[in-house]
């Protein structure tokens, strides 16, 4: 299995990451993992709104478990994943050719259907050349036209230069990758080919600097793992999971790379789902890629424990109990 | 009977000033008959040491005949020199004999220096001696030594060691210093005028150079407690006066001060006395000793709003986020510095008292509630709503009994807004804000509409200097005199 130098879904190119990552098992999984503190959701965003005294209530039980329930379906709109899609193609839609009229004008005409209640994706945008031919406008003239007439919040008309390369490798080197994700979703549509090469690349450099608390508890996590687990990079992240003995999520990371890799071998073997260390065993045996490392941490984390439980008993006999 | 004699300038200017005219004033003014026919009797003997005159007591040194000439004239032009009245020439030389011990060396320092510079009472009732032409005592001892003198002389134990290396340092005079006079005539000239005080803005309180609003240090230190970290500022500085049976009017400062360390301790205190160093030291020490401790909100704000009042001044106290400042009076804003509350409003409404005032904040101040003594109060969970968080419910405190009520077991007409319970049901008036006179007028239109063609331009031009670099049109690359701060000048710099 080939990887490509840029990242991206690559695996088998012509593989369509969407239905897969749209079904109901996956999803579950990834929003497990993607976990919802509320101190990070809710937290204050600065973005130079004036600030106001806070307001105080007395509440019940009942009041304060409805407020509760409200805040947890804000936090999943709010944790709404951004879609995985595959590259989308380019469009080559000639609806006349008239040479006829050839150099009539020295520059091409748009015509935009700017009706009211459309969506971006259904409105009709459609380019005269100068040599005559009238073809449906391309993804990056729709793009544009939309943004003129529509302006969505965020998005600017010139995608802005920290998408480019060494301004990206710049500030990630920083550290701000939700920023940079951020700032992308508001920019590019999903299966934008910029959007692509551009959220790879800060999956690759959170993989790399194994920073991925930054992104736990955001919409971010659940498409960096899709995309680890379909790129079958994932050790980096078991082994950090591992550290923080978060077995659960290995786990979970385990049945995610069972799902999207359905020909894996591990899966053959029946292991009890509530067993995660065994599932994390079975797929180091078989399926992994760097299997020196992991096993080190899986031992490593099993030390830890014996030796834990090892003291824990020792105080337990100090005390005489 | 020819050393020589000090005597009272006044007197010489008699010997000296025997005109018919004068006489017989300056006799009355100064002298009695006896001195008089003494002085007469000496006047022939005696010629003022030339370089006494300017003193208090002139030294007047035995006279001989040629001498005397030139004495005379030299009298009269150092006369001449500080502006004395000359009325006629003295009528010949002048007097002999020396006393070793006057008034002069009986009565202390205080007591020649209140001869000289004091006013009578009934003057000071008239208002002498208080504005510009106020004589102050200097102090003489500034610039001078112990040990070190007129004679320039080395006193082993006083002003040299005793035994230098291995021998005994004997007495011995070196030659007269000549620049010690003048050093302290300058020291004493610069003494004794009223300057106006000059002080750095930073020390500046509210009230340009005077007190209130400055720093007056800590309180002193008492034993172990070294009041680390406390400020005091003044509030007030008056001077109050009482009529007293024996002295009349009897002036007084009074000074009102707060302090505080800037972390909830702080307090305030009234003081009286006759100076201000006294004052200063008196009320500081006594707002040290009257301390409260105030809670705070984050440490920047108070718990909650809150409407107080002392006397007839009311102050309305709202708590507000960070970066709002102290929006309020400027005694309240003093002591909220002094506190460490960092973010308030405040609305005074009534007299504008600062003692009042104080007393009032302080006693709102106190009287506020914590969350966890609300929430126990209501047997409610007390549940905090920030807009910047989204309005995520943040349950700040619940009643520690851990019973919380239920929906049913709350009656009926019972408080439960927020607002309303800590402020006791009072409702603080806000006035409706009405849009502004001009806003009604034709032309106001025909302005907003001009003003909306550059509304956009700064944040265009902001754009475009991110995108571009530069402020550009589709002008710019054919023609170069559309770049902002282009010359024609440094066009020909460059064809040059």
């Amino acid at each position: 299995i080939t990887h490509n130098k840029d990242g991206g879904y690559c695996d088998t190119p012509d593989r369509d990451p969407a239905p897969v990552f749209f079904s109901e098992n996956v999803q579950t999984i990834l929003k497990k993992i993607t976990g919802t503190d509320f101190n990070k959701v809710f937290r204050q965003r600065f973005d130079e709104k004036k600030l106001s005294p806070p307001e105080y209530k007395f509440m019940t039980d009942e009041e304060l478990k409805q407020k509760m329930k409200n805040a947890e379906r804000l936090s999943s709109k709010i944790l709404q994943m951004p879609p995985v899609l595959k590259e989308r193609q380019a469009i080559s839609n000639i609806l006349s050719r008239d040479p006829a009229i050839t150099g009539f004008e020295n520059c091409k005409f748009v015509f935009t259907d700017i009706t009211y209640g459309l969506p971006d994706r259904k409105r009709l945008v459609v380019v005269r050349d100068p040599d005559g031919t009238l073809r449906q406008a391309s993804w990056e003239e729709a793009e544009r036209m939309n943004q003129i007439y529509n302006p969505r919040p965020g998005r600017k008309l010139k995608p802005p230069k920290l998408f480019q390369e060494e301004h990206l490798t710049n500030v990630l080197e920083r550290g701000e990758y939700e920023f940079v994700l951020d700032s992308a979703c508001a920019q590019f549509e999903p299966d934008d080919p910029e959007y692509l090469r551009i959220t790879s690349v800060v999956y690759e450099s959170v993989d790399k600097k194994r920073c991925y608390q930054l992104l736990h508890s955001t919409r971010h996590y659940g498409p960096l793992c899709f995309y680890l687990t379909w790129n079958k990079k994932i050790e980096n992240l078991l082994i950090s999971l591992l550290q923080q003995e978060k077995l659960e999520a290995c786990a979970d990371i385990v049945r995610l790379y069972q799902l999207i890799h359905t020909d894996c071998k591990s899966k053959m073997i029946n292991v009890d789902p509530n067993q995660h260390l065994e599932l994390l065993k079975a797929y180091v045996e078989h399926d992994s890629l760097q299997q020196q490392q992991l096993q080190l941490a899986i031992q490593a984390y099993q030390e830890i424990v014996r030796e834990r439980q090892q003291y824990n008993e020792n105080v337990k006999t100090a005390h005489g109990l | 009977m020819m050393a020589s004699l000090v005597v009272p300038r006044r007197w010489y200017r008699y010997l000296d000033t025997l005109n018919a005219r004068y006489l017989g004033s300056l006799r009355a003014k100064y002298l009695n008959s006896v001195s008089i026919r003494y002085l007469d009797t000496l006047s022939s003997r005696y010629t003022a040491s030339p370089g006494t005159l300017q003193r208090h007591f002139v030294t007047l040194v035995p006279s001989t005949s040629h001498m005397v000439a030139d004495a005379h004239i030299k009298l009269r032009q150092q006369q001449e020199a500080v502006n004395q009245v000359m009325c006629c020439t003295p009528s010949g030389p002048l007097i002999y004999s020396r006393r070793t011990t006057s008034f002069f060396n009986k009565l202390t320092a205080e007591q020649l220096w209140k001869g000289v510079t004091s006013v009578s009472n009934a003057g000071r009732k008239q208002g002498r001696g208080k504005g510009v032409g106020k004589k102050i005592a200097k102090d003489l001892n500034r610039g001078q030594i112990i040990g070190v003198g007129q004679e320039n002389m080395v006193w082993p134990g006083l002003n040299a060691p005793v035994i230098r290396g291995r021998e005994l340092v004997q007495q011995k005079k070196l030659p007269k210093d000549e620049e010690r006079e003048a050093r302290l005539i300058k020291i004493r000239n610069t003494m004794g005028s009223f300057r106006a005080l000059r002080l750095d803005p930073l020390d500046r309180g509210w009230c340009g150079n005077k007190m209130p609003g400055r720093s007056i240090g800590p309180p002193n230190p008492i034993e172990d407690d070294k009041f680390e970290g406390f400020d005091t500022r003044v509030l007030e500085l008056k001077i109050v006066t009482c009529m007293t049976a024996v002295f009349g009017r009897k002036r007084r400062f009074s000074m009102f001060v707060v302090t505080g360390n800037g972390n909830g301790l702080g307090g305030f205190a009234l003081a009286k006395a006759t100076t201000i160093s006294d004052v200063t030291r008196k009320v500081k020490n006594r707002a040290g000793q009257k301390l409260l401790y105030i809670e705070r909100y984050n440490e920047h704000t108070v718990l909650h709003d809150f409407f107080t009042y002392f006397g007839r001044t009311k102050i309305f106290v709202k708590k507000m986020p960070e970066g709002y400042g102290l929006v309020c009076h400027r005694a309240i804003r003093t002591i909220c510095q002094t506190l460490g509350i960092k973010d308030i409003h405040a609305k005074i409404e009534g007299p504008t008292n600062v003692q009042n005032i104080t007393k009032a904040f302080f006693l709102g101040l106190i009287r506020q509630k914590t969350h966890q003594k609300l929430a126990d109060e209501k047997q409610l969970h007390l549940v905090e709503f920030r807009k910047e968080n989204l309005n995520f419910p943040k349950v700040v405190a619940t009643p520690q009994s851990g019973k919380v009520r239920t929906q049913e077991e709350i009656p009926n007409n019972e408080e439960l807004d927020f607002t309303q319970h800590i402020m006791d049901g009072k409702v603080q008036l806000v006035k409706k804000k009405y849009p502004a006179p001009y806003e009604k007028l034709p032309s106001y239109e025909i302005y907003l509409k001009k003003y909306a063609r550059r509304r956009n331009h700064q944040k265009v031009m902001l754009n475009m200097l991110v995108e571009e670099g530069e402020y550009r049109s589709f002008y710019t690359d054919q023609y170069p005199e559309c770049r902002p701060g282009y010359s024609s000048k440094s066009e020909e710099a460059e064809a040059w």
